[in-house]
């Protein structure tokens, strides 16, 4: 989709200084950097070559070279420096600087990000503003992250004892860790578990102790893939939070009255078990059979031990 | 044959707000609106349909936070005015950039994947960036990874929270419905943004999570309430933590519920149950921890929850 014109002008105003201090830069590069396809790049540069001070002879129009799909700024008139930042990238700045404190930093590093900090909210003046947004919520605090962050450095492999998601036993496992993410603000790790003989995601608040080893993890050759099946289900139409949080194993969605009719995708029953049984509300699981019968006995267990069957 | 030739489509009101940015940061003095419809490219037709032009394209670089002069060009005369930018407003200056430092902000900026604060992060960098600073690849030794989830539409949030501007907007819950509200803050939690905000068919503070809003749209005049203190917010979702937390007595079946366990004040029972004592901050979390670990568990008190839990079952059989 095309530029509007201000939308266009802020880039333009933004490309000259920018190209100022990168000279000879290709127009591929210069596309992927403004966020732009390349004839958008093209057109924007068209744009600015037009454009100048007022005679707009020779003399004072933007002058710009671009041979063989570089680019170079000859003349940029007035527009050599950067314009100042406005609000919202100040505050998406200082914001940012908070998320990398909140995520367990080095101190050499946390010393950079707090004079960094001054520096921006320095150039915000009016501190009010970032009393609009409050992100101090985003993520809970790990013991194991700068241990994890030292293993994701060195390609160096862990011993963990770990509560299981849905089984919510304590198992030693030997992984390699792949990866770092946040899912509603919980930290998982994604690593080669040696025991499952795959890759699983491990939520850093279950595991009780982890070490760095030094032992080797090569995946077996029988390694077998997890196999997804279907599965239909019934919630309630207010837990939109299950979509939300699941999407990714959520084929379909129809609304059926007041409940949600939903298809998954999924290879982990007994996880989905325990999420379903956790949804505060009617719910029920219509296939497959042997899925929909096992919730219907964690019910009745559950039941049995209120003492109501 | 090949393809004809394309000549490029001209741009004129790009071109014309790049040319008018350029004349006033030129000017070391106010210039009236006549002098810029003789000089700057792109002003042309009636005098009328080039003020109306001006006025539409000094609202568009202000929108871009350029900030416009506006002055009497004679004090005793103050219905003619002047108008220029100037560069010490206009330029960027921060003082004593490092490399190293421009490499953190790199990462920091690639903390977001919501659409407002990562393009804002980034067009920041990028102005960063042609201050003339070499950016050194910042190695934290530390993952730094995404905080959110993107949503479509922080942009008008934004703009509205900023303005104190009202928002209306259709909202899916238990019910969808149209809402009208005047939007007081932003708030990201576990990974959602959510916005708080006066429902004003209630006159109530309520918390909205962005991504059940659609047809987001701005209505009405700028400054159009006053916020609200913080401690006056206190009683939406986030701002309740030292509200009173609720205490459950649980029977839990000894070697099980591990998770359950972290935090809790734990007695042996008998010879397969444990007493678990546990504090919640909300009723709510309580209610899902215990339905998760099913038949492992059990509601001593307090009796309410017990007695949700048993309808909740029963409604599940049937």
């Amino acid at each position: 989709m095309s530029l509007s014109a201000i939308e266009r002008t802020s880039k333009a105003l933004d490309l000259i200084p920018y190209i100022v201090e990168h000279p000879a830069i290709s127009i591929e590069e210069l596309a992927e950097i403004f966020s732009v396809p390349s004839a958008e790049m093209v057109e924007l540069l068209n744009i600015v070559f037009m454009c100048g001070l007022p005679g707009y002879s020779h003399l004072e129009l933007i002058d710009i070279s671009t041979e063989d799909g570089f680019v170079s700024v000859i003349d940029p008139q007035n527009l050599d420096r950067p314009r100042k930042l406005t609000q919202v990238e100040i505050i998406s700045i200082v914001l940012g600087l908070q998320n990398l404190k909140s995520q367990g930093v080095k101190p050499a590093v946390m010393v950079i990000i707090e004079d960094l900090e001054k520096k921006m909210l320095a150039l915000l003046g009016d501190i009010e503003t970032l009393s609009l947004v409050d992100s101090s919520q985003t993520v809970e605090q790990s013991p194991w992250k700068p241990l994890i962050d030292d293993c994701l450095n060195e390609s160096a492999t862990m011993e963990i004892d770990y509560v299981g998601l849905a089984s919510e036993k304590l198992t030693h496992r030997l992984i390699a860790p792949k990866k770092l993410y946040i899912n509603s603000g919980h930290y998982y790790l994604r690593a080669f578990c040696s025991t499952a003989q795959s890759e699983r995601n491990f939520r850093l608040d279950r595991i009780q102790s982890a070490t760095k080893s030094s032992q080797v993890l090569l995946p077996s050759v029988s390694a077998v893939a997890d196999v997804d099946q279907e599965v239909q289900i019934l919630i309630p139409k207010g837990a939109l939070q299950f979509i939300e949080l699941h999407n990714e194993i959520v084929e379909t969605s129809q609304e059926l009255g007041d409940q949600l009719h939903l298809t998954l995708s999924i290879s982990n029953t007994a996880w989905l078990l325990r999420t379903l049984s956790a949804i505060d509300g009617s719910v029920s699981i219509l296939s497959p059979e042997n899925l929909s019968r096992d919730f219907q006995l964690l019910n009745q267990r559950v039941l049995s031990n209120y003492g109501q069957i | 044959m090949g393809e004809p030739y394309r000549y490029p489509v001209p741009d004129l009101k790009t071109e014309r707000l790049i040319n008018l940015t350029m004349a006033l940061l030129a000017s070391k003095r106010l210039i009236t609106k006549a002098e810029i419809f003789q000089s700057v490219a792109g002003y042309s037709g009636a005098t009328e349909s080039m003020e109306r032009m001006f006025e539409r394209d000094k609202d568009d670089l202000r929108s871009l936070g350029i900030e416009i002069e506006v002055a009497p060009l004679d004090s005793l005369f103050e219905d003619e005015l002047g108008y220029r930018i100037s560069p010490d407003k206009y330029s960027l200056t921060v003082p004593d950039l490092t490399s190293q430092e421009l490499g953190v902000l790199s990462v920091a900026a690639n903390s977001w994947q919501n659409a407002l604060f990562s393009q804002g992060a980034q067009r920041a960098l990028r102005k960063l960036e042609s201050l003339g600073v070499e950016t050194s690849a910042a190695s934290l030794q530390t993952a730094i990874v995404p905080v959110d989830r993107n949503v479509g539409d922080l942009h008008v949030l934004w703009q509205a929270l900023t303005e104190s501007r009202v928002l209306t907007f259709t909202y899916s819950s238990m019910e969808t419905s149209e809402r009208e509200v005047n939007p007081y803050k932003l708030s990201l939690f576990r990974g959602d943004w959510y916005l708080i905000g006066e429902d004003r068919s209630k006159s109530v503070i309520r918390t909205f999570k962005v991504r059940r809003m659609s047809k987001i749209a701005i209505k009405g005049k700028s400054r159009a309430f006053e916020r609200p203190t913080d401690e006056a917010m206190k009683t939406t979702l986030f701002g309740n933590v030292d509200d009173e937390q609720i205490r459950v007595v649980l029977r839990v079946r000894k070697e099980a519920c591990l998770s359950l366990r972290t935090g809790a004040i734990i007695n042996a029972f008998d010879e397969d149950w444990d007493l678990v004592v546990k504090d919640y901050q909300y009723e709510k979390e309580a209610l899902s921890e215990i339905l998760w670990h099913g038949d492992d568990v059990e509601v001593v008190e307090p009796a309410s929850l017990r007695s949700h839990i048993v309808s909740l079952i029963e409604s599940r059989i049937a």
